[in-house]
């Protein structure tokens, strides 16, 4: 079980970045670990809308006191999970991380198999495979805080199974002393459609435009 | 679903059917781009995927990288800026990217022989077995929320790392300098090999802002996928 530690008053360390979940055959197994404050107070995880503090998971609390254990369960769908804990009101934050590995064997005993014509088995039961869903350009110009009207694409949902892929970003800079940072671009999925949000700060001439994408699922 | 195929993985995922086209290689051997060369490869479509690995042997990183702010002026990453650097855990560009492209089975047509070949209902090829070589995705994702993480979980899974090749289209990273402030901001989305390491890769999602040794650094939003080529 591993501990997170909060009590280390580095500046902007991650303290516990690095340990690692192996999907088991059951993959949905949640694993368990301690949140350590010490004297300091309550932790939480971060929920402060910059980004999720619950990455690829679930967790069974979102906050607490020194001392007490919690469970993450990463989600079988994607292959890394994450969760960032902080204390209010100090700079002491973790970073847990981790990856979830695809089977290293089969674990089917029935289903389809196909090989190609080289004899190579190309299909199984535990294949995991990408196909195209839609692609396009954003025309809109999206200003800094500002974001998109709804791209539509049929059947798409709000999980790990749906990919939009970003690319060839047009910049629209006015000034010498401007800066866009380039893919500080939030996509979020729907019902039916994505949005992107451009995250860079007002007032630094940094509105996109044209911005390409590629809807996939895996 | 009243009428179609419908293929499914163990974990439920649908991998095959008469709705999406899957992807294929284009060619049965992978190309050959030097570092600061030009970003997608002449010929590539929007529509393509691009899995990129550094030359056999080598425990680099690759990545892409736009080289100015006011324009698409992509290349493949050659590590001359100051980030990512080494101190940043930035391992350095390989002598030479590998790389396939992958493209929609509907943007060709359609092979003769024998095996298994799905269409979609608009008469487009989704799906063959012709090809002598083919994509298994071994981990993929997006992630807000992480500094790096490191595929498989655990050591001697990719028994050969050469067979892997990581998703470019979304791997960026770009360094704005802001003179008079002396800030610069960057984005990094890399994956590293680790050989030393029994055959891992590294994946790196990670926003940096500061001035020399004094940096903030703050996870970066990120898609990443790794394939392994069949065949």
């Amino acid at each position: 079980m591993p501990t997170i530690n909060l009590t280390d008053n580095t500046r902007g360390k991650y303290h516990a970045s690095g340990y690692t979940y192996e999907q088991s055959a059951t993959e949905n197994v949640g694993f368990s670990c301690t949140v350590n404050t010490g004297s300091l107070g309550n932790w939480e995880i971060s929920t402060d809308g910059t980004w999720n503090g619950i990455d690829n998971c679930s967790v069974s609390a979102t906050s607490g006191s020194n001392g007490n254990t919690i469970t993450i369960t990463p989600d079988i769908h994607a292959s890394s999970y994450a969760v960032f804990f902080r204390i209010l009101n100090t700079p002491r934050a973790a970073l847990l991380c981790g990856s979830i590995s695809r089977a290293s064997t089969p674990t089917a005993t029935y289903g389809l198999e196909v090989y190609n014509s080289s004899g190579v088995k190309i299909i199984s039961p535990d294949s995991w495979l990408t196909r195209f869903a839609a692609s396009g350009t954003v025309t809109q110009t999206i200003n800094a805080g500002a974001t998109s009207s709804a791209i539509n694409v049929s059947g798409m949902q709000n999980n790990n199974s749906w990919d939009v892929l970003i690319s060839q970003v047009n910049l629209s800079l006015t000034s010498a002393v401007g800066y866009v940072v380039l893919n500080n671009i939030t996509v979020n999925k729907y019902s039916g459609y994505f949005k992107i949000t451009n995250n860079n700060s007002a007032g630094t001439s940094s509105s996109i435009n044209n911005v390409n994408y590629l809807v996939t699922r895996v | 679903m009243s009428y179609g195929i419908e293929i499914k993985n163990t974990s439920g995922d649908i991998i095959i059917d008469e709705k999406h086209a899957n992807y294929y290689l284009e060619t049965t051997s992978h190309q050959s781009a030097s570092p600061s060369s030009t970003y997608p490869p002449s010929g590539t479509s929007s529509t393509d995927l691009i899995f990129a690995r550094p030359a056999n042997g080598e425990n680099k990183t690759v990545s892409v990288r736009y080289l100015n702010t006011t324009s698409n002026n992509v290349k493949w990453a050659d590590g001359s800026n100051q980030y990512p650097s080494s101190k940043k855990n930035f391992a350095g560009a390989p002598t030479s990217y590998k790389y396939y492209r992958a493209k929609k089975y509907s943007d060709r047509s359609v092979p003769s022989g024998m095996g298994l070949q799905v269409f979609g209902s608009n008469g487009d090829l989704y799906f063959t077995t012709t090809d002598p070589n083919s994509i298994e995705i071994v981990a993929a994702g997006n992630s807000q929320g992480f500094g790096h993480v490191t595929f498989p979980s655990t050591s001697g899974v990719y028994t050969n790392l050469g067979d892997y090749y990581c998703l470019m289209n979304t791997s960026v990273y770009n360094t704005f300098s802001q003179d008079g402030f002396g800030l610069e901001y960057s984005n990094f989305y890399t994956y590293e090999w680790t050989t030393s390491t029994s055959g891992r890769i590294k994946v790196t999602g990670e926003f940096i802002e500061g001035e020399g040794s004094f940096d903030y650094h703050n996870p970066a939003r990120f898609d990443y996928m790794i394939i392994k080529v069949l065949g």
